[in-house]
């Protein structure tokens, strides 16, 4: 079952400085996650979960990591926060 | 990870480069056992985002990933000092992304988490149109 998604103020905060291409990957990684939620297999806390991705561009290696938790009544996941870190060659 | 200096030693002697490949790699499994251990503890010690916001355990958890961090930064420096000299070292690419997936998440300091909690709690949430769309505008 799809989920909408909300994001907390703070972490619209922290995706903001990321860079606007990683931005999209990172709404379109949430986007996925918010088709098929699957907090079991990336538990930190019973109610928050965590997913990180990683990409890669021009050498350098970028790790976006989610903080998430789901509202299990009304559908909606949402994001906690949004931790990154660039690694240069 | 109190072995670098072991590493160092046999960096230092040219002739030594296969003890150098064996010893980084078996640091490279005993750093990631060791950040395996220290997200069980935190797991553990903050079972639910409520126990996450108490700042004693919360900082005291934070202080053992940052030190982990800082000797697996340590260890990658010489790790790739060895690579240049002789090649890959299996495990290099599994520690250098656990590092930079454990750096990602310390960007977020303790204030902003708690803050991020606050405003969940608290409703002060931006449904997905509005933040593709502002992102999109560059607004905040």
């Amino acid at each position: 079952m799809s989920y909408a998604w909300e994001l907390a103020e703070r972490a619209k905060e922290q995706l903001a400085t990321l860079e606007a291409w990683l931005q999209e990957e990172t709404l379109d990684v949430i986007d996925a996650i918010a088709t098929s939620p699957t907090p079991v297999e990336h538990p930190r806390r019973r109610d928050e979960f965590v997913q990180d991705f990683v990409r890669e561009r021009g050498g350098t290696r970028y790790y976006v990591f989610l903080t998430l938790s789901l509202d299990e009544v009304r559908k909606v996941l949402r994001i906690v926060s949004v931790g990154s870190y660039s690694r240069k060659p | 990870m109190g072995a670098l200096p072991l590493i160092d030693l046999v960096l230092s002697s040219p002739n030594r480069i296969d003890q150098s490949r064996a010893i980084t790699s078996q640091l490279m499994e005993s750093a990631l056992r060791e950040l395996d251990q220290i997200k069980r503890l935190d797991e553990t010690l903050m079972p639910d985002s409520t126990a996450a916001s108490d700042r004693p355990t919360a900082a005291l958890v934070r202080g053992m990933y940052e030190e982990w961090s800082h000797q697996a930064e340590a260890l990658l420096e010489r790790v790739e000092r060895l690579q240049s000299r002789s090649g890959p070292v299996e495990g290099y690419e599994l520690l250098r992304d656990a590092h930079g997936q454990t750096k990602a998440m310390l960007s977020v300091s303790l204030e902003e988490m708690d803050q991020a909690r606050r405003d969940v709690a608290e409703g002060r949430l931006i449904p997905a149109q509005e933040v593709r769309r502002e992102l999109r505008l560059g607004v905040g």
